[in-house]
């Protein structure tokens, strides 16, 4: 768990962060999202102590982190950048095997690690293990940026808009990927980005930031239904609702029971790790009554707008379930 | 067609790497048959300049100038470097930051003294021999090194440092990890440019009897024989290229992790 209380930063005049109070839970994925200027990266820098506050702590698992000694706690916290930081005089094998090596780890416990991780973000070990940074592409870099902040098995990972400086459909690809190691692996991340669709999508709870104070901490869906002031509502804008159904697949909301005369064939069909965005746009774009929700050949339930509106209004726990293509179908 | 043009580049590569290591070879072996094949060269230097009479330089043994040579060059070197490292060093810690500037305009400035007229200083407090012109190549040495050193580890992406900061590195870690093996094609650069320039400048201690191969140059120049300024410059030439092509690193990627 990491606590913030009152923490504050100021440079000179200019105070980026102020005051903060913020609890990211364990398992927990917290984005920080905000416009430019509105302290998240400070904040995010303050939690692994890469900038020292001018006041306030930072509470890691209960201790104060001004107590520690900052190598140590850094250890404990993966951290990924956007402009990755890869190392360009080490190969991927080695650029990966950076932390378990500053721990000491022996060299088989490290080659059996790096394999794993490089495998976990969907790099061949063996064809990108000997590999140099310069020989990637920006997504391939950015999952060996993952890989790398996970090597040492952290309890937490600080990303500051990792997937920034990549392609719109890699980006897509790499938010997938970071939701499903996430998921599998219960770290507790926190994330920085000004992307709300990124936010939206990745979020258990986003803080909201404007001139270095939170203006609201929560689930997408609380800051969707009731947002705490007028900046909230207006930075989400009126797409809000659409990236919230963008969260949520078939498979996490409840279906009605399909039809016992077999007229369920004549209905459109969707595979259950659809979102509820795509469903939506395929009862508008068929001018269908319900959709059929298929698990494989398998037909779950029917999907309307009723079980749509019953699913965003009492959806919102947090807990997203959007997995990447064909990963969603864990409940 | 991808795989062609990559085989191909693969193929220039390893043409560059054998040209690059044949041509070292090459000036080695013209340096070192110069130095010790004493008829072969005579040989030549009849050749090249018909009307001399003697065509060696009688007083001292090319074998021994050599020596002479590489122990001016080695001496100056290995001080310039230490100093350099140094300074280098120094100006890029916390406490060196505000001297940053001056230590490179005290360097720039040492520089720009005359090498004689160095030598001519110090030799008062020195005497003739091998000091004053060590002090004088030193002078002209630390100034490559400590631009290198600042520039090369000033050029370290930032990105890769704010990396292994948050990665828990600490500042010891970064510098042998990170900092330095990012920074040593820079390093070596001004390595390579010390050594060229303080072999070939090593021939100035012939003026303050430090031997060298500046002495059958100097012969030479008092005896109007062409032959003896040749034999001095040539296994000079040779020598200064032959550390020029070695320290120089073939393609890109010279530096490995390890």
């Amino acid at each position: 768990m990491i606590e913030t209380a009152r923490l504050t930063k100021k440079y000179g005049d200019f105070t980026a962060v102020d005051g903060v109070d913020l609890t990211v839970e364990d398992g927990q994925f917290a984005v920080l999202l905000g416009p430019s200027g509105s302290g998240k990266t400070t904040m995010l820098r303050m939690l692994n102590r890469m900038v020292e506050p001018t006041s306030g702590a930072v509470y890691f698992n209960g201790a104060d982190t001004q107590g520690m000694q900052p190598e140590v706690l850094r250890r404990s916290m993966g951290y990924v950048i956007q402009s990755t930081g890869l190392f360009p005089n080490m190969s991927i094998h080695r650029n990966v095997a950076t932390v378990p090596r500053l721990l000491g780890w022996s060299r088989a416990r490290i080659d059996a690690r790096v394999g794993e991780m490089l495998e976990l973000v969907g790099l061949d070990p063996a064809v990108y293990g000997p590999k140099r940074p310069s020989q990637l592409s920006g997504g391939e870099a950015q999952r060996v940026g993952v890989a790398r902040a996970l090597a040492a098995d952290p309890p937490v990972l600080l990303m500051d808009e990792p997937f920034g400086a990549v392609d719109p459909l890699t980006r897509e690809r790499l938010q997938h990927s970071m939701k499903q190691i996430q998921r599998e692996l219960k770290k507790t991340v926190v994330f920085v980005t000004h992307d709300i669709d990124e936010a939206v999508l990745l979020a258990d709870r986003i803080a909201l930031l404007r001139a270095g104070r939170v203006e609201q901490f929560g689930a997408p869906e609380e800051l969707w239904r009731d947002p705490a002031n007028e900046f909230v509502r207006d930075f989400f804008g009126e797409n809000l609702g659409l990236r919230i159904m963008a969260r949520h697949c078939l498979s996490s909301v409840e279906l009605g029971s399909l039809p016992t005369d077999g007229s369920w064939r004549d209905l459109p069909h969707l595979p259950e790790e659809s979102t509820l965005k795509e469903a939506l746009a395929e009862l508008v774009g068929t001018g269908a009554q319900s959709v059929v929700v298929m698990q494989g050949d398998r037909p779950l339930g029917t999907f309307d707008f009723a079980a749509l509106t019953t699913a965003l209004r009492h959806g919102g726990d947090g807990s997203t379930d959007a997995g990447g293509p064909g990963g969603a179908a864990d409940g | 067609m991808p795989a062609d043009r990559g085989a191909r580049r693969m193929a220039s590569r390893a043409t560059r790497t054998v040209l690059h290591w044949g041509s070292v070879a090459a000036l080695l072996a013209a340096t070192l048959w110069m130095t010790f094949d004493t008829a072969g060269f005579s040989a030549l230097l009849h050749l090249l300049v018909p009307d001399a009479q003697t065509v060696l330089y009688a007083t001292r043994t090319l074998p021994r100038l050599m020596a002479e040579q590489l122990y001016l060059t080695a001496a100056a070197s290995v001080i310039a470097l230490a100093i350099g490292g140094v300074l280098g060093g120094f100006a890029l810690t916390v406490t060196g930051k505000p001297f940053r500037d001056l230590i490179v305009n005290v360097g720039n400035l040492a520089q720009t003294v005359p090498s004689v007229a160095i030598m001519a200083l110090v030799i008062p407090l020195t005497g003739y021999g091998a000091e004053p012109v060590v002090i004088a190549l030193v002078m002209y040495g630390v100034l490559p090194i400590l631009l290198n050193v600042i520039a090369g580890i000033e050029g370290v992406s930032p990105a890769a440092l704010d990396a292994a900061v948050g990665m828990g590195m600490s500042p010891a870690q970064r510098l042998v990890r990170v900092q330095l093996p990012l920074a040593w094609p820079v390093i070596l650069g001004g390595i390579k440019n010390m050594l060229v320039i303080n072999v070939s400048a090593a021939t100035l201690g012939a003026v303050v009897a430090a031997g060298g191969l500046g002495m059958p140059i100097l012969a030479g120049f008092h005896d109007y024989n062409n032959a003896f300024i040749l034999e001095g410059a040539l296994p000079s030439i040779t020598l200064a290229l032959f550390l020029d092509r070695l320290l120089t690193p073939v393609g890109r990627t010279m530096t490995q992790g390890e």
